[in-house]
């Protein structure tokens, strides 16, 4: 990576993005015309109500899916332009992926997922970075159990390990924190925000909780496929959270 | 990594493609090693001779055996003496072969096949068999006997040759077995020699002979060692031909189980990993690492499974050797000793069976879009890609016309031709099975339309939507009962219409058929009956028929590999080693049996003394009357006579080939059934928090289990009905008379039966483990 980081420069951007599922009477536009830029070595999160188009825009803009129409461009590459494999490479270097369930390879150890990128792009994990990994989200003691052997918590944690052991130019991150206690998800939302602070990288979470939310320097409010709202200003400010809050509460009214 | 790991996680459901490739290897490794083993060996009555001398070995056109030229008396004796005076040669003995038969107490004795029996007295010489009492036969009317036969010196007896019953006096007991008369009299017996047996001095090396043998009997064959083993009976070359198709049937059909087996399993497997394989996508996995996590796999179980199948199959090659024996398909003596190369032949082809079985799925996997993950319910997506539309469709049409040319398939290839036709209508089956299954389902599942319950509701709509799943269970139930109906269905037909096409053929007709020998005599035939010679022309060694009116004709293919027309002139050697020209009048259309070529009889009795008619039809019932080895039979009986040793190798071949076919599919039944309960864990549990008491969950199970089997058992019938069909249309025109399919009911019932247990036991005990587990 050549490319400095500097605020301005773009990690992600969706120009004139649309996305719809099926075809005829069954069509769903899931994003309409989007247009949104992730800069880099920002933090973001996307709430909106359910069936918004949250998922669908992380998975677009991750490049796990393609768009109807309109352009994904990642570190500069416009995505539309590669073919599969090319597209997986470019994901494998750049993105990394955390979902809300289903994050683990059953039958590999905590270290073995969290080691499958590095090996997938055919370089040897070192141990000890797999280790410091899982340290990192405080499961050293469990590197060889079994996601059927982990709390629902454990399991997303080992997954955000393995998002960020490449260093990733932007994790994605899908309401991470949907199945976490407080406790917990505090513990998850600093690790995303020290990868920002501390590495550079680029953030972007889809959220209902508005104290998730407050972690993130900007939100992206989506309402049936449209950016409906943006805020802008200062992360985990007081107050920050009930201010969120209250726009979601005036964006599900409207 | 990932591939191992996936097979450790998973070795429950890898179970099955690792026992049906095991099988699979073993069953290849052992037909093989059969077959190695059985290859012709020296005979025994010329073993003692270390170097043989014969003429050119001629195939025959069919390409099942070959014959060796014969010479002629007077050239073979002028051979043998220039060949008696090479140094270390201490004789020079022609060997002769021809029809001789004792009869004792009025029955004929010995080996009722064997038309080679009688040789000239110094032949005994070539298998160093011992005049044990008495004196060597040294003129007309005298034999030596085996010791075996209970015969004194001195006994009077009855000798059989082609010409008729003679009476004999046995001068002398041989430690061996034939019938051995004066040189002399072999010679009029048999005028021609196709091998000179040379006997060495002591101390005498076989290879200097052999190559001093060379120098002067240029032409001809010198063989030493293993290559002696070219002058096998011809009885022999045909038993082991039998044998080989045996083998050869039961190693394709491995080969194709396994690769469904292994194919079924693999799609399964596929189609329960999706999110599996989505997560790694979204981690990073390119297609082609997908593409060979999945090979990967199947080289491991493949390779495993290869391992076992060869420990397996080179166990079972000695006993399985010992059956063909006592079935009268491999010569007895036969001793299958365990070899690398076939063993390591067996293993490559169960590695690369597994490669090609897991490649579609493989594909497949590879294309699974990282999104499927993220789905909470996996449904999915397309039934049908248009790889498999196209594999399916090829392989209806290749099935369609397979089915079609069995109609017009010769008698012997009939079989494989309806086996052929029936695998390729099975693969396709199965691969068409998912547009199939819906259409089927709503029409199985129609009276239960209206029901009450839960469960109907259920079952229809899970069989449904995982059209896919639901074909890749019932794929195995389709191949069992596929092969189980067609093989029963195929003997039953054909033993239906062989003796009535007969009987149809000869009514009101009575007719002389051999009696404990190997064919009529002169005496016993007339001079009417068909005889039976072999010729050699053109290189090539022809099954020859002389009768009494026809000119000169040659089936079409015959006349094809002699390159001949009609009005050509063909120079022919016949069995006493003179050459006739003939000239060809008529040729034949194929498709008969046994008319290879059709010469006058005459010809053929002035040049074959020693051969026998095979049965006449149409005979003076009171005609043969006294005569030994010769029975006279109505048009009924001749027809089963004719057809029960037929049958019983069709019998034979299909009953282990169905043992095989089912047990192998019931394996994949059951591996397949479990497997699907497995992946119905978490629906399981749903439903158990929905309010399912545990018996529903499992009558739910079994429930599904019984529609895959039904649906299953309804491809099953129709895949076989076309090649049965093919074959009925094929008999009907070789027998002349109206033949019906016939299915073998109780074969078809029991199968049915068997499979719907085994389906029902293998889900029952999955779903009970299943939800024995924490559910999630
Ligand atoms: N594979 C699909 N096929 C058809 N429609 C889909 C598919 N995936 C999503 N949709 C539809 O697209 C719209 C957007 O879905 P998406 O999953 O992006 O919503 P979301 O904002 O993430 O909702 P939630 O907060 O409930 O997760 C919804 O109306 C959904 O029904
Ligand atoms: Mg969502």
């Amino acid at each position: 990576m050549t490319i400095t980081p500097s605020p301005a420069a773009e990690a992600v951007g969706l120009t004139g993005a649309r996305k719809v599922y099926g075809t005829g009477a069954q069509a769903v536009t899931a994003l309409d015309e989007l247009t949104l830029a992730f800069p880099q070595g920002t933090f973001t999160a996307v709430m909106g109500p359910s069936g918004s188009g949250k998922s669908t825009l992380l998975q677009c803009a991750a490049g796990l899916d393609r768009l109807t129409s309109g352009a994904v461009r990642v570190g500069g590459v416009d995505l539309g332009g590669l073919n599969e494999q090319r597209r997986t490479v470019l994901r494998r270097e750049r993105i990394g992926f955390v979902f809300q369930s289903f994050n683990l390879v059953a039958s590999l150890t905590a270290a073995q997922n969290v080691e499958l990128p590095l090996r997938l792009a055919g370089r040897r994990p070192a141990a000890a970075a797999v280790r410091a990994a899982l340290a990192e989200v405080g499961l050293a003691d469990r590197a060889t159990h079994r996601p059927a052997e982990l709390s629902g918590g454990q399991q997303q944690r080992v997954a955000i390990a393995r998002a960020l052991i490449t260093r990733p130019d932007v994790v994605f991150a899908d309401e991470p924190t949907g199945a976490l206690d407080t406790a917990a998800s505090r513990e998850v939302l600093g690790l995303l925000r020290a990868a920002v602070d501390g590495h550079g990288q680029t953030v972007v979470m889809v959220t209902h909780d508005p104290v998730a939310a407050s972690y993130a320097d900007e939100v992206v409010f989506l309402r049936d496929g449209r950016i409906a709202d943006r805020l802008g200003g200062a992360a985990q400010v007081p107050g920050r959270a009930e201010q969120i809050a209250g726009l979601m509460a005036r964006l599900e009214q409207r | 990594m990932i591939a191992l790991a996936a097979v450790r996680g998973r070795a429950a459901s890898l179970a099955g493609t690792f026992a049906g490739l095991t099988l699979g290897v073993a069953l290849i490794a052992m037909a093989l090693l059969v077959h190695v083993s059985a290859q012709p060996r020296t005979p025994q009555r010329l073993a003692a001779a270390p170097v043989l001398v014969h003429g050119p070995v001629a195939p025959d056109a069919a390409g099942v055996g070959s014959g060796v030229r014969p010479w002629t008396g007077s050239d073979a004796a002028a051979l043998a003496g220039r060949l008696a005076g090479l140094p270390g040669v201490a004789a020079a003995v022609p060997d002769r072969s021809f029809y001789a038969q004792l009869v004792i107490g009025g029955e004929p004795v010995g080996d009722a096949e064997d038309a080679g029996a009688g040789h000239g007295w110094s032949s005994a010489a070539l298998g160093a068999y011992p005049l044990v009492e008495g004196v060597a036969p040294a003129a007309a009317g005298q034999v030596a006997a085996d010791v075996a036969t209970g015969l004194a010196v001195g006994a009077r007896t009855t000798l059989l040759t082609a010409g008729g019953p003679a009476e004999v006096i046995v001068t002398g007991l041989v430690g061996g077995p034939g019938v051995y008369v004066s040189d002399a009299e072999a010679a009029r017996l048999s005028p021609g020699v196709p091998v000179i047996g040379l006997l060495l001095r002591d101390g005498a090396d076989p290879a200097g002979a052999a190559a001093a043998a060379r120098d002067v009997a240029t032409g001809a064959v010198v063989a030493t060692g293993e290559q002696r083993a070219a002058l096998e009976p011809v009885q022999q070359a045909k038993t082991r031909w039998l044998g080989t198709q045996l083998l050869i049937a039961m190693a394709s059909l491995a080969v194709f189980v396994t690769v469904f087996v292994v194919a079924s399993t693999f799609a399964l497997n596929v189609a329960q990993r999706r999110r599996e394989l989505g997560l790694l996508r979204t981690v990073g996995a390119t297609p082609r690492q997908i593409r060979r996590f999945v090979l990967g796999e199947a080289m491991l179980v493949g390779a495993a499974g290869g391992v076992a199948g060869a420990l397996l199959g080179t166990a079972a090659a000695g006993p399985a050797g010992g059956l063909l024996v006592r079935w009268g398909l491999a010569e007895p003596g036969l001793e299958v000793r365990p070899q690398l190369l076939p063993v390591l032949a067996a293993v490559a082809v169960g590695v690369g069976v597994a490669l090609v079985g897991a490649y579609a799925a493989g594909r497949r996997a590879a294309k699974v879009p990282p999104m499927d993950a993220l789905r909470e319910a996996s449904v999915e997506a397309r039934a049908m890609g248009p790889g498999r539309w196209l594999l399916g469709g090829g392989a209806l049409l290749l099935g369609g016309f397979l089915a079609i040319r069995t109609a017009a398939a010769a008698a012997d290839e009939r079989v494989n031709s309806a086996l052929f036709a029936a695998m390729a209508l099975t693969a396709a089956a199965a691969l068409l099975a998912p547009v199939l299954v819906p259409p089927l389902v709503r029409l199985v599942s129609w009276p239960l339309r209206g029901a009450r319950g839960a469960g109907p509701m259920l079952v229809r709509a899970e069989s449904l939507t995982a059209a896919r799943r639901t074909a890749a269970t019932a794929a195995p139930v389709i191949a069992t009962v596929g092969f189980a109906v067609l093989l029963s269905g195929m003997v039953s037909t054909m033993r239906e219409a062989y003796p009535a096409g007969q009987a149809a053929k000869l009514a009101g007709i009575t007719v002389a058929v051999p009696d404990g020998t190997p064919g009529l005599t002169e005496a016993a035939a007339g001079g009417r009956a068909v005889l039976p010679t072999r010729v050699y022309a053109n290189g090539l060694s022809i099954a020859a028929f002389g009768t009494a009116t026809a000119p000169v004709s040659v089936a079409a293919d015959v006349a094809d590999a002699l390159g001949v027309r009609v009005g050509d002139t063909l120079s022919v050697v016949f069995a006493d080693g003179n050459a006739e020209r003939l000239t060809i009048a008529k040729l034949t259309p194929d498709g008969q049996v046994d008319d290879d070529l059709i010469l006058p009889r005459e010809l053929v009795r002035r040049h074959d003394p020693s051969a026998l008619a095979g049965a006449v039809i149409g005979v003076d019932a009171a005609a043969p009357a006294g005569l030994p080895g010769v029975e006279v039979l109505d048009a009924k009986a001749y027809a089963d006579r004719e057809s029960s040793e037929d049958t019983r190798l069709l019998w034979l071949f299909a009953t282990v080939l169905i043992a095989l076919s089912v047990g192998y599919t019931g394996i994949a039944v059951v591996n397949t059934m479990a497997m699907s309960a497995e992946s119905r864990r978490p629906d399981l549990a749903v439903l158990r928090r929905a309010g399912a008491t545990p018996r529903q969950t499992l009558r739910y199970a079994a429930a599904e289990a019984l529609l895959v089997v039904a649906l299953g058992t309804g491809l099953g019938l129709a895949v076989t009905i076309p090649p049965l069909l093919g074959m009925a249309g094929g008999l009907a025109e070789e027998v002349g008379v109206p033949v019906a399919l016939r299915l073998h009911w109780p074969v078809l019932v029991a199968t049915v039966l068997a499979t719907a247990a085994v389906a029902v036991a293998a889900t029952l005990t999955a779903t009970r483990r299943a939800s024995a587990h924490r559910s999630g």
